[in-house]
């Protein structure tokens, strides 16, 4: 049931106070329980008043039928008097106040319901706590406070299969309003109220078989413990309850809010506290305005006297611009040009004083005449104004005019005419200076006149520069080619050639030296030449030669040293130097050019040794048969005696010698230069092998040695005459240098495994054998191991040198291996043709 | 007095010459060695009047011989001619030039005495 705004009771419960609002449900004390409950719940209402003749004799609530519900007393035919509050708390009309005082005597008494009567104690309206929390308007201190400063911390919970009668029995033993139901995880997700209970109870609900979780008003409006008052209390009106869960962000139960909460929140204190908040806001606000009020006039006086000051300056300014004015009038008199102005017409409106001097009339002769008037002749006069007119438009000219003086002399003027404007842009007038140029024109005509000779002169210049450059063109190329030339000469010449500065360094060195020391130019060019190139053993010299050189003492032109390459090989040079000079004749350095007479010094050297070594070689049996038969045939030694027998045999021993030498070394002359063709055959190798041993089978005989030969008999393809030559040789040597009762072994033996195929001879002897560092020479000429005993043996030195010839001329190889004490073995192989081994 | 010649030269043909040369015709005593070597320990032993010295020889040569006599107390003043094959001059002045007397070869044997006695200025004995 809605309050009536026209039921005459609910127009004097609110005219009392906006929280009294007519009662809703009132019964007779005979009226059954059950009628009554389900008039409370048809209603909404908390409760139902028992009135007898106006006046509350009991009151029945929510609370009480949750206290019959739990015991189980509640029997729905009783009358309601019997299960009524009898003892009913009221409000008298004369003593309503405020709203915090009515919910304070709620409090007090700890009632929800307050009834009002008037004094003859009949029921006009009544107090509820919904009813009260409704004329809250303390918004703002609502909005201040927060849900979590007011919320009831202990709440009674129930889990979700909990019968409904359980739950009303929580509530009457708790005296609480509302169970909060709980879901397994402890989390609120329902509430059961009183109001709840008394719904149940009237739609006739099996109490002890309805579980909360079928009945339980769900879900639960997020209210958070941050939540302001003022929004809790919106809600409430919104959505007509009377407490919340609260609830925090992660979703655990926080608390309870309800309306005794909110109105809670209105005690005196609270609000004394914030009308202090108020007044010292106020009197900040009274402060600041203050505040700005001064500012304001502060900035206003300010502002006042910056325009005093700028109309100050603007005073100033205009008595500045004043003296400016007559400044540049001033001005316009001193300045050494005519100044005339004129009004758009040509009539004179200002005549300075140089126009005084220049024209020959006074200011006050020609103020106001026209200024055509000063013109010498028409001619000018159409000119002048022609001018005026093109002025008109706005244009600036500037140009030479006759001009006549008021003598009747006439000057040519350089004059400039600019129009004068009004202050709306109109031509209004023009201004005209001019000058007098009669000295001007004489000087340009000189200068014209010089100008034209300065030009016929540069056109010469030109010509004869034309002429130089052209010279200059074709020198440069026959220098480019002379260049060239010299260049590609340098850069292709077998010849060395080193540029040395004063200093000594590099300045040119050509490819050839390059290629030849096995630097880069990079690497040479800037380098020292003579502690990078020279041998250090004659450094000395070839510094001190360039010194002589470059303080062009007389030396010789040319001269030999050795030069050292990259690897540190030594090359024999011969220089021709030559000085180099700059355009002054002053000279920066030397041009070195050397030929490399490495091979050819070697050449010379061999040839050298050579000569000397024929010339021993050929003087020592020539001196022993001079002497021998000198000394014999001029009967100084008797021929008879022992010593003359003795030379007799010296003097024959040494033709011999002397034979066999010259043999020797004509072999050996036809053999390198080619003379001498091999007469190639097959022939058995035993052939060679019998032919040797047949001859040398006596001497070794004499000797008291044994010749031992292995020969298979193996087919060769040789000159038979000089392999066996070359056998001979090797084992006569072989019998000559072992000691006596040794055995010579000749071996053959054919080696097709390894490499080419090729047979192998072997002579081994049981001598004294050779060093190992000689063995690689003992094939030269002249070189021996044993040179003290083969004089005697009668070797010439030439014997190995031509057997090494005839077995390269072979296409084979010869080589020793020998031990110091147990002998020697001379190898000598020939190579099997391919085609004919098969 | 009978003066002592020591001949160093290891040809045979040439000692024999030597020796019959200058016996015959000075008749002087003529010592031989046919090495370097052999030579430097009979020139220490006998102290012999001079050295006749062949330059090319193996082994020790007639110049490493010299020095090795010049360097010697006991062998350091006996006179050294050298007796060499090679007829060039620059070879003979470079023998010279070590302040010995020079004998070329082929020699003349019946002069090569007074050769000796003329490069060391000795009277005729």
């Amino acid at each position: 049931m809605q309050p009536d705004p026209l039921d005459p009771n609910f127009a004097e419960a609110t005219s009392l106070h906006p929280a009294v609002v007519p009662v809703l449900v009132c019964v007779p004390p005979n009226t059954p329980t059950a009628e009554a409950i389900a008039l409370m719940s048809e209603a909404q209402t908390s409760y139902v008043l028992i009135t007898q003749q106006q006046r509350p004799i009991g009151i029945f609530t929510e609370r009480d039928l949750v206290r019959l519900i739990a015991s189980s007393q509640f029997a729905p035919s009783q009358p309601i008097s019997t299960v009524m509050s009898a003892s009913v708390k009221t409000l008298c009309t004369a003593d309503i106040q405020d709203t915090l005082r009515i919910f304070q005597q709620m409090q007090q008494h700890q009632l929800r319901h307050l009834p009002v009567v008037n004094e003859s104690q009949q029921l006009v309206g009544i107090v509820t706590k919904e009813s009260l929390r409704q004329t809250l308007t303390f918004s703002t201190l609502l909005k201040l406070k927060q849900v979590e400063e007011v919320m009831q911390t202990e709440v009674i919970c129930a889990s979700a299969d909990t019968m409904v009668r359980q739950i009303a029995k929580k509530m009457n033993e708790h005296r609480v309003s509302c169970v909060v139901i709980l879901d397994a995880g402890d989390r609120p997700v329902g509430i059961i109220t009183e109001h709840d209970i008394v719904q149940f109870q009237t739609l006739g609900l099996a109490l002890d078989q309805t579980p909360a979780q079928t009945v339980m008003s769900t879900p639960l409006l997020p209210i958070h413990p941050k939540d302001s008052l003022w929004k809790t209390h919106q809600q409430m009106n919104q959505r007509r309850v009377r407490r919340f869960v609260v609830c925090r962000p992660d979703g655990e139960l926080a608390g309870l809010i309800t309306q005794s909460s909110l109105l809670q929140a209105l005690n005196p204190a609270e609000v004394q506290q914030m009308i202090e908040l108020l007044q010292q806001e106020a009197e900040q606000l009274r402060t600041e305005h203050q505040a700005l009020l001064e500012a304001r006039n502060r900035e206003l006086r300010a502002r006042q006297a910056v325009l005093t000051e700028k109309l100050k300056t603007e005073q100033a300014e205009h008595q500045k611009a004043d003296d400016q004015i007559r400044f540049q009038a001033g001005l316009l008199d001193v300045v050494a040009q005519a100044v005339i102005a004129t009004d758009q017409a040509g009539y004179i409106l200002y005549w300075n004083r140089y126009a005084q001097t220049l024209y020959g009339w006074s200011a006050e002769a020609v103020m106001g005449r026209s200024i055509l008037e000063i013109m010498p002749d028409l001619k000018a006069q159409a000119k002048a104004a022609a001018l005026i007119n093109r002025l008109r438009q706005q244009e600036v000219w500037s140009g030479e005019l006759l001009v006549q003086r008021q003598d009747g002399s006439q000057f040519p003027a350089w004059v400039v005419l600019s129009p004068t404007c009004n202050e709306q842009g109109q031509v209004c007038g023009i201004v005209g200076i001019a000058d007098d140029i009669s000295d001007r024109k004489r000087l340009e005509a000189e200068r014209s006149a010089a100008d034209t000779a300065l030009k016929l002169a540069y056109r010469k210049l030109d010509q004869s520069h034309e002429a130089l450059e052209s010279r200059v063109a074709t020198r440069t190329a026959a220098l480019r080619q002379a260049e060239h030339r010299w260049r590609s000469l340098l850069e292709e010449v077998q010849l060395v050639v080193i540029g040395l500065d004063l200093t000594g360094k590099v300045t040119y060195a050509n490819p050839f030296f390059l290629e030849l020391v096995g630097y880069t130019a990079e690497a040479v060019i800037h380098a020292d030449w003579v502690s990078c190139f020279i041998s250090p053993s004659e450094r000395a010299q070839v510094s001190d030669y360039f010194q002589q050189l470059n303080l062009q003492r007389e030396i010789p032109s040319q001269h030999q040293n050795t030069i050292l390459t990259k690897s540190g090989k030594e090359r024999i040079i011969v220089w021709k130097n030559t000085l180099l000079r700059d355009l002054q004749n002053n000279v920066i350095g030397s041009m070195s050019i050397g030929e490399d007479i490495t091979e050819r010094f070697a050449i010379d050297r061999i040839k050298g040794e050579f000569v000397a070594m024929v010339s021993h070689e050929l003087r020592t049996p020539l001196t022993a048969i001079h002497g021998g038969v000198k000394l014999l045939s001029q009967g100084i030694v008797p021929s008879q005696s022992d010593q003359g027998q003795a030379l007799f045999q010296v003097v024959v021993q040494s033709s011999q010698r002397l034979v066999r030498l010259v043999d020797d070394i004509l072999t050996l002359e036809r053999l390198e230069s080619g003379e001498y063709p091999l007469h190639k055959q097959f022939i058995n190798s035993q052939t060679v092998t019998r032919q040797v041993t047949d001859a040398l089978r006596v001497m070794a005989r004499e000797a008291n040695m044994v010749i031992e030969v292995c020969d298979p008999g193996i087919p060769i393809l040789a000159d038979s005459d000089r392999i066996t030559q070359v056998l001979t040789n090797l084992l006569d040597n072989a019998i000559k240098f072992s000691p006596p009762g040794s055995t010579i072994h000749l071996t053959v033996e054919s080696r097709e495994g390894q490499g080419d195929p090729h047979v192998l001879f072997a002579v081994c002897d049981q001598g004294k054998g050779i060093p190992a560092e000689q063995q690689p020479t003992i094939f030269e000429r002249f070189v021996q191991a044993d040179q003290t005993g083969n004089r005697e043996k009668g070797g010439t030195g030439l014997g190995l040198t031509i057997c090494r010839n005839i077995v390269e001329q072979h296409g084979g190889k010869i080589w020793v291996e020998s031990r110091l004490g147990e002998g020697s073995c001379f190898f000598v192989t020939l190579p099997i043709e391919p085609s004919k081994t098969s | 007095m009978t003066r002592q010649i020591l001949a160093i030269d290891d040809e045979e043909a040439i000692r024999i010459i030597l020796k019959a040369s200058l016996e015959f015709t000075a008749g002087w005593t003529v010592l031989t060695a046919a090495s370097g070597q052999a030579g430097f320990a009979i020139a220490q032993t006998e102290q012999p009047d001079a050295i006749l010295l062949d330059v090319m020889m193996p082994e020790t040569d007639g110049i490493t011989l010299f020095h090795q006599l010049q360097a010697e107390a006991s062998t350091q003043k006996i006179p050294i001619i050298f007796l060499t094959a090679q007829a060039r001059e620059v070879e003979r002045k470079r023998l010279e030039a070590l302040g010995c007397g020079v004998i070329l070869k082929p020699f003349e044997p019946e002069i090569i005495a007074q050769q000796v006695r003329t490069l060391l200025d000795w009277q005729k004995s």
